[in-house]
């Protein structure tokens, strides 16, 4: 076994034991990062969209110099040129190369959620396709051309993300925690047909409607979880980014987003599934709906909640990852120590715990690289059990 | 699928289900139909 196979496997089971509640040999440290990884291999996006290995490189390089235990991507998240291939999409990249952006369209009119509801997939294929995408509007044989195209792109992607994930396994011993993408359909509903603003008029205009749609989109969302698989493995996890409940008060939560979104849940649970809740923004108001979740089922990613209030609120039933916001990590080296010592001697205890930046890192100023390092080397030897 | 007529046109679903129907790019059409239900779920997001 080579040393890079231990150190993944010693990893894993860090990693594993953690978010079992039991206690491992060290608190783990979680990379969160994407285009931030460009930026420190000294490239910009331009420099590696067509070139894997660089990509690649780009995405094992911080490893050389920064502790970590494990990251949550090894890859670029999105496929743009896929998307500007097929004229439309909300993704692009920033003008100085660096940050992938996106744009919100509304792409479905209000009193559309009947034909939504009816069959969500030949509504958004035949009706809100053609509106996204400008190349699907041209005559055939034109348009399954380049549906072919982008179909052979998606093919390459799919082989980046299992490629990029095997090389930072070999050449670093990093394991990465992400398997698949779930959502809840409130949130796709928001993100992808109508919009923020839309959908929280929405959200008191038309709540039935709301409920009936998220309904019938949780087959839409399993059908992508499951992956053609009848059962899920319990490592790697699905990632759900999760974006409304923020923006929502409990009432709406209760009876708008968390009936299908916990349907969600518990079928990727009875399918053998483990999950990471990326709760953006804060979601202090809802624990009480987080504690629904079954048990040593999810790790709960933090953004804005006090990571001392989550432990004690939900860190039983899920393990918490956080600990330091990117602010923190560019005040000073001393600051950053402090905070991250004050953060182990609370939440590491009893295992359910793993340190993280509060947000993805992306652009080269989002922290001061020398406090980066310091930090979790620091969390690594200070949190040692 | 076969467009014998110029003017006809095919809705989006129909080429999708060209696409799965199309053994030149992968033999087991479980997989063509599960890439191809990837693809759909890349481009409503």
């Amino acid at each position: 076994m080579k040393v890079s196979d231990q150190m993944y496997q010693d990893r894993i089971k860090r990693i594993t034991k953690a978010f079992s509640h039991e206690e491992p040999d060290h608190v783990p440290v979680i990379m969160n990062a994407e285009t931030w990884n460009v930026s420190y291999s000294g490239m910009k996006i331009e420099d590696i969209i067509n070139d894997k290995e660089k990509e690649f490189e780009c995405f094992n390089k911080p490893f050389e110099n920064i502790y970590y235990d494990g990251t949550l991507f090894s890859c670029l998240s999105r496929d743009v040129e896929m998307y500007e291939l097929l004229g439309g999409g909300a993704y692009f990249y920033s003008d100085d190369g660096v940050t992938i952006q996106h744009k919100e369209y509304v792409f479905m009119n209000e009193d559309e959620y009947p034909k939504l509801i009816h069959d969500p997939m030949s509504f958004t294929i035949d009706e809100i396709f053609p509106r996204k995408y400008s190349a699907l509007r041209k005559s055939y044989p034109e348009n399954v051309e380049i549906l072919k195209k982008a179909k052979n792109m998606f093919l390459d992607y799919l082989q980046r993300i299992g490629h990029s994930a095997q090389y930072i396994k070999e050449n670093s011993g990093i394991p990465t925690l992400v398997s698949g993408i779930g959502q809840a359909p409130f949130d796709v509903i928001m993100d992808y047909y109508r919009g923020f603003k839309e959908t929280m008029q929405d959200a008191r205009r038309r709540p039935e409607e709301i409920i009936e749609a998220t309904n019938a989109l949780v087959p839409v969302m399993m059908k992508n979880i499951k992956q053609g698989k009848q059962n899920l493995e319990s490592y790697p996890f699905v990632y759900f980014p999760l974006h409304a409940p923020s923006f929502l008060s409990p009432k709406q939560f209760e009876k708008l987003y968390w009936p299908s979104f916990k349907e969600v849940l518990n079928q990727t649970a009875e399918l053998g599934g483990k999950a990471i809740l990326h709760l953006e923004g804060n979601w202090e108001h809802l624990y009480d709906f987080i504690n629904e979740v079954p048990k040593d089922f999810a790790i709960a990613l933090l953004e804005k909640d006090d990571i001392f209030k989550a432990k004690d609120k939900i860190g039983d039933t899920l393990a918490i990852c956080g600990g330091i916001e990117l602010g923190t990590l560019r005040a000073s080296k001393s600051e950053c120590i402090e905070v991250a010592k004050r953060v182990i001697d609370k939440c590491a205890p009893g295992g359910g715990f793993m340190f993280c930046t509060d947000k993805a890192l992306l652009t080269p100023g989002d922290v001061k690289l020398e406090n980066l390092i310091a930090v979790n080397e620091f969390v690594h030897s200070y949190g040692k059990y | 699928m076969s467009c014998n007529n110029k003017n006809e046109e095919y809705t989006i679903m129909e080429l999708l289900q060209e696409l799965i129907a199309d053994n030149s790019w992968e033999k087991d059409q479980q997989n063509r139909t599960q890439i191809v239900f990837g693809l759909l779920y890349t481009l409503i997001s």
